[in-house]
């Protein structure tokens, strides 16, 4: 994805409609587990995604984000609660609604034998207005493999085709799963510059990420998922509070390493520091990054429930 | 909603108006897909031999090993002995019902199942009907060429007398497309069932193999034991080979089958039984796309 990455097909921007593009509202999806009882993958989540928002969920290994992204794709069904995508309940939906959403799955090696160009066009044929194969291929950077065979692509590169797959055709609402594992990272920046310019166009976006950077560079709001929850939710710059970013002050002196969580950082530096008259050690004072919020947001989740129950948390920065 | 902004028109048009919802043609995707199967196989060189050449392979093993004069007589030489290559087209030919229908199916659907390419197309507008009317095509496109060959290799290469009865033709292609809709739906039923696309591709081959020792498609059916012929008279390859017997066998070869005759009756209820309860078992275990 060296040379970037526009995609023009759009003459205008497109159109938001009113309200939530997506809706979901107690959305519960529970497995039996092997040796009887069960679990739930995706317990009691309520957000909403607006028109031509970029949505981002977070969230260690086996949260719930990918069962419940795969449940607004409509590939699965969900045990209680609701979930709307475009105004429709999307297990089992219509092809007029799958031609309005894009899917980029979290994983798949089918096609191996197919060319990446190949195989866009036999996707393209699906859709009432897809993308042109060309421009779709140039958006990825796959210019000059696009008539290499799938399977022959790198990891990175593969994924790219899956990106490229997903954005064939045309659609209004974009789902990506883990989008740029394998990317390095030149390839990732060029991948969010694709992305935002997707959200200029007014396309909408939910993905999921373990990358925070990530997150922080295309989301506009982002939910946090643990055990099946959703814990938090807000902006990249207020998830969490104002409480987790409050600055710290870390300096070492004679009785070792300090750390303080103040709102007032500089008079504690001119406290410990007695008016400037004396350099503390080691001093430093910053704001935590999104990775430290996400952490302690996860931690502080294990430590109140380490057991789910099946009640609503309360969810801290909404309106 | 779209009467205000004209230059948004592009994104408006687009299956949004209630009264007009855009519908996918589900007869020309499912060209389209067929042209994508027949493509995507042809490319796969090991499927090319193990399934679309494997009968005429055979038929030339056959023909090293016992020559080709006449020297296969039936039971009791109540008629001329033919030959060898004669002998065996007409279970080679319905060991390609079980090769296009079964054995290519399972093993596609059920890599299809797990490798991400059914929940792929589960995504996009294409309607599942026309991902089977694509793989219905690529069936046809095999057992078709596949039998082609067989009979163009009989017939020029091993010199294998073909009938000159319309009738014969006719009994030809029911039993050949028969056999392949009921392999085929066994082998999607199969596909569905299996754990795994691995353990799908190495059981896909049990049943070819037992099934073609004991349909008459190797041996002579009659000399089977009795209770294995009573096992096999319950699998639709067995009808399909007494079948295409019927068909390419010279007159009074009847006399070396069971009952002394060909009971094509038969061989239809037993093939369209399998190809009904194939037809449900899909229709039960087909999850589009696959739930975990």
């Amino acid at each position: 994805m060296n040379a970037l990455t526009s995609l023009s097909t759009q003459p205008t921007k497109r159109v938001r409609e009113d309200g939530p593009i997506i809706g979901v509202e107690q959305l519960t999806k529970s497995y039996a587990k092997p040796k009887g009882g069960q679990f739930n993958a995706v317990d009691n989540v309520t957000f909403e995604v607006s028109a031509g928002e970029t949505y981002a969920m977070l969230g260690p290994n086996g949260a719930g984000k990918s069962t419940t992204i795969e449940i607004l794709e409509g590939h699965r069904k969900p045990t209680s609660g609701a979930a709307r995508v475009l105004g429709c309940r999307p297990y089992k939906a219509s092809p007029a609604f799958r031609a309005r959403i894009g899917v980029v799955l979290q994983e798949a090696t089918d096609a191996g034998e197919l060319g990446v160009a190949e195989s866009l066009r036999n996707l393209a044929v699906f859709y009432p207005n897809p993308r042109s194969v060309d421009e779709v291929v140039a958006a990825v950077g796959l210019e000059e493999k696009a008539s290499a065979r799938i399977k022959a692509l790198s990891g990175g590169q593969r994924r790219r085709a899956d990106v490229a797959m997903g954005l064939i055709g045309n659609p209004e609402l974009l789902f990506l799963d883990e989008p740029t594992t394998g990317f390095d990272p030149e390839a990732r920046r060029a991948f969010w510059e694709l992305i935002r310019s997707l959200g200029q166009d007014g396309t909408t976006v939910v993905l999921t990420t373990h990358y925070l950077d990530e997150a922080q560079q295309l989301a506009d709001r982002l939910g946090i998922i643990a055990g099946g929850r959703l814990i938090a939710e807000g902006t990249p710059t207020t998830i969490g509070g104002p409480e987790v970013r409050t600055p710290r002050v870390r300096w070492t002196d004679q009785e070792g390493r300090h750390e303080q969580i103040t709102t007032e950082p500089a008079s504690l530096i001119q406290r410990i520091s007695d008016g400037g008259r004396r350099e503390p050690e080691l001093l430093e004072v910053f704001r935590p990054s999104l990775e430290d919020i996400y952490l302690q947001l996860l931690d502080h989740q294990k430590s109140v429930d380490p057991k789910p129950a099946s009640e609503p948390r309360n969810r801290q920065d909404l309106p | 909603m779209s009467s205000s902004n004209v230059t948004a028109s592009r994104s408006l048009n687009r299956a949004r108006d209630p009264d007009k919802p855009w519908r996918p043609n589900t007869f020309v995707l499912g060209c389209r897909r067929t042209v994508v199967e027949i493509v995507l196989f042809n490319r796969d060189v090991a499927s090319l031999f193990f399934i679309l050449l494997f009968p005429i392979l055979i038929m030339g093993l056959f023909s090293t090993v016992f020559g080709d004069e006449p020297t296969f007589g039936a039971e009791g030489d109540v008629v001329d002995p033919i030959t060898p290559a004669q002998y065996y087209l007409p279970g080679l030919i319905a060991l390609g019902t079980i090769l296009s229908g079964f054995q290519n199916l399972s093993g596609y659907v059920a890599a299809e199942r797990y490798n991400g390419a059914i929940k792929r197309l589960a995504g996009t507008p294409l309607p599942p009907l026309s991902y089977f009317i694509g793989k219905t095509g690529l069936t046809l496109y095999l057992i078709v060429t596949q039998t082609v060959l067989l009979l163009l290799f009989a017939g020029f290469v091993m010199d294998v007398p073909m009938p000159t009865d319309p009738q014969q033709w006719f009994t030809f292609a029911w039993v050949l497309l028969l056999s392949t809709g009921a392999w085929s739906m066994a082998g999607i039923a199969f596909a569905c069932l299996a754990k795994s696309a691995q353990s799908a591709a190495t059981l896909t081959v049990l049943p070819v193999l037992l099934l073609s020792f004991t349909s008459g498609v190797y041996f002579p059916f009659h000399r089977l034991p009795e209770w294995l012929q009573n096992i096999a008279n319950v699998t639709p390859l067995r009808w399909t080979a007494s079948g295409m017997r019927s068909v390419f066998l010279p007159e009074g070869w009847e006399m070396a089958e069971p009952g002394q005759a060909w009971h094509l009756g038969l061989s239809a209820v037993v093939i369209l039984l399998w190809l009904i309860v194939g037809l449900v078992v899909v229709r039960l275990t087909f999850k589009w796309p696959p739930q975990k």
